[in-house]
């Protein structure tokens, strides 16, 4: 008998669960994002970094950054200017942070706030495609996505205000770097609430 | 007549031998001229290897760096700590690899069988060097010299790739960088990297163990091949497969495995052609998701009896497939080199 129960009770929980998690998928996939930066020239444009962390429910762009300073300890810097897609539009960078100096070894991200509310799953959002780089004679080159990612991701679940996860993007594609190399992401990025 | 022969025959020895001591002394000018061209010193024969202890300070951070370096090979490995903290970065390039361990992140990237140019086998020299191998290669201009605590320096002006210019003091001992501002636009920033160590060591002096890096078991690990094609052991669980677009590929692979020891690779095979990049992607999934790249959804293209789910963006058009146990990838330009690429894939057999 307490067998059949406890069959019927683990088969129940398991069907709640996998439809709690399809619904907040179902929800979560209406962001409307490219997945990637792009260089752009008036005639083509040039795969660069994948987005792999997004900041939401209440990520403002101006919440996002003080929670990056306050962090990871982040400072405002400059880079080139590298286009988001968002809904179909391209959008320059609203903000650069890094960990570090330009001429140095650093985490260095980009951000932009999307244009519209993602809704319950995502609420207001900003996305970052966080990379580490370092310095070559043709300049700053990513050395991985995913390790940098990690890195933010980790910081923010340690601090044990802001809950985290990984979420599927499938934005995979290999960028070259400046010289010669090609680093890609895993296709996952991780998202973190702002509360 | 025997006489205008042999006078002949010795004009033409001598501007023979005039011609080769012309060649032989533009030769020896050229390459001492090269070498004067560098205002830094040789290091001591016999002790190729620089071994730096220093302490680096930048707006917001100052860091702890160890180094040794061959500057004849480039091998080494680089150890930088937090002030009065933890281990954040480590560095070693050997034996035709790249490692680099991110502590603060637990993560480590690996690049296995490095092409002979790869940058990656001179990228412990540019993080010492950088400077000066650009004055040496003329990237950088001297702009004077001076002292700076009892050191003999030198100033230099370049402006990086990225548009910033810089002003780096060198040591004119050795070329090591003991400060740098750099500004772009409003922004402006100053390096001071002060050195406790700076010693020539030969291949015997260095650590016996200068190879180990302090990974813990938890880490996660990002691995990159060179020329993958050419990988005979890569003991994958899918099929790699190669397009036939006029150019030879080149081959990436990437293995990834992350803290709880999940792992996941792909082999990237990518060609240049007039139009731009495209890259076919073989792994065993998952498959591309419906809400990228860009505004529009998915749609479904058949090439050569294989239908694709293709999409649009900025850069061109993405599409994935299931061919048997690999979902392949491919982007391009546009629409043509696309449906190029897909209609002439095939296996590859290393």
């Amino acid at each position: 008998m307490w067998n059949i129960l406890t069959r019927v009770l683990a088969a129940t929980t398991l069907t709640v669960l996998m439809f709690a998690v399809r619904q907040q998928e179902q929800t979560k996939a209406d962001l409307n994002f490219n997945g990637y930066l792009w260089d752009c020239s008036p005639s083509y444009c040039a795969l660069k970094d994948p987005i792999n962390v997004l900041f939401d429910v209440n990520g403002t762009l101006s919440n996002t950054l003080n929670e990056v300073r306050t962090h990871l300890g982040w400072s405002s810097t400059s880079g080139a200017n590298l286009k988001f897609v968002d809904h179909g539009q391209l959008e320059d960078p609203q903000a650069q942070y890094a960990s570090g100096c330009t001429l140095c070894s650093r985490y260095h991200a980009r951000y932009n706030q999307g244009n519209d509310n993602g809704g319950p799953g995502w609420g207001i959002w900003t996305m970052a495609p966080v990379h580490y780089e370092i310095v070559t004679p043709c300049g700053h080159v990513t050395t991985t996505f995913d390790g940098a990612r990690n890195y933010v991701k980790n910081k923010f679940a340690n601090s044990g205000h802001h809950p985290t996860g990984f979420y599927w993007k499938g934005n995979t594609q290999a960028s070259q770097q400046c010289d010669g190399s090609w680093v890609a992401g895993d296709g996952y990025f991780a998202y973190i609430d702002i509360l | 007549m025997q006489h205008r022969a042999r006078v002949t025959l010795r004009r033409t020895v001598v501007a023979g031998l005039v011609a080769i001591a012309v060649a032989s002394l533009a030769l020896i000018a050229a390459v001492n001229f090269g070498r004067a061209r560098s205002p830094f010193p040789e290091p001591p024969a016999g002790k190729p290897i620089l071994h730096v202890q220093a302490t680096r300070a930048e707006p917001g951070r100052t860091t702890e760096l160890e180094a040794w370096v061959n500057l004849s090979t480039g091998e080494g490995k680089v150890i930088e700590h937090a002030a009065g903290g933890g281990l954040q970065r480590v560095e070693l390039v050997q034996d035709g690899e790249y490692l680099l361990y991110l502590a603060d992140a637990a993560h480590v990237v690996r690049w296995h069988n490095l092409d002979p140019n790869s940058p990656l086998r001179g990228r412990l020299l540019d993080e010492l060097m950088g400077v000066r191998l650009a004055v040496e290669e003329g990237r950088a201009q001297i702009i004077g010299s001076g002292t700076d605590g009892g050191r003999q320096t030198v100033r230099v002006r370049f402006t990086t790739a990225e548009g910033s210019a810089v002003v780096a003091t060198l040591d004119a001992e050795n070329g090591l960088i003991m400060r740098a501002e750099s500004s772009q636009g409003q922004q402006r920033e100053v390096v001071d990297i002060t050195y406790h160590t700076i010693e020539y060591l030969a291949p015997e002096q260095v650590p016996p163990d200068l190879a180990a890096v302090p990974i813990p078991a938890g880490a996660s690990t990002e691995e990159y091949w060179d020329r993958a094609l050419n990988t005979q052991a890569l003991n994958l669980s899918y099929d790699v497969y190669v397009a036939n677009l006029g150019s030879p590929p080149l081959a990436t692979f990437r293995r990834v495995s992350n803290s709880s020891g999940v792992t996941t690779d792909r082999v990237y095979v990518i060609y240049r052609t007039a139009s731009g990049e495209v890259q076919v992607i073989s792994g065993s999934g998952p498959d591309q998701p419906g809400q990228m790249p860009g505004d529009q959804a998915p749609g479904v293209v058949e090439v050569a009896g294989t239908r694709w789910h293709v999409e649009t963006g900025p850069g061109g058009v993405q599409g994935s497939a299931r061919l048997g146990k690999t979902v392949v990838t491919i982007t391009a330009p546009d629409m043509e080199l696309f449906r190029r690429a897909a209609s002439t894939l095939r296996l590859c057999r290393p």
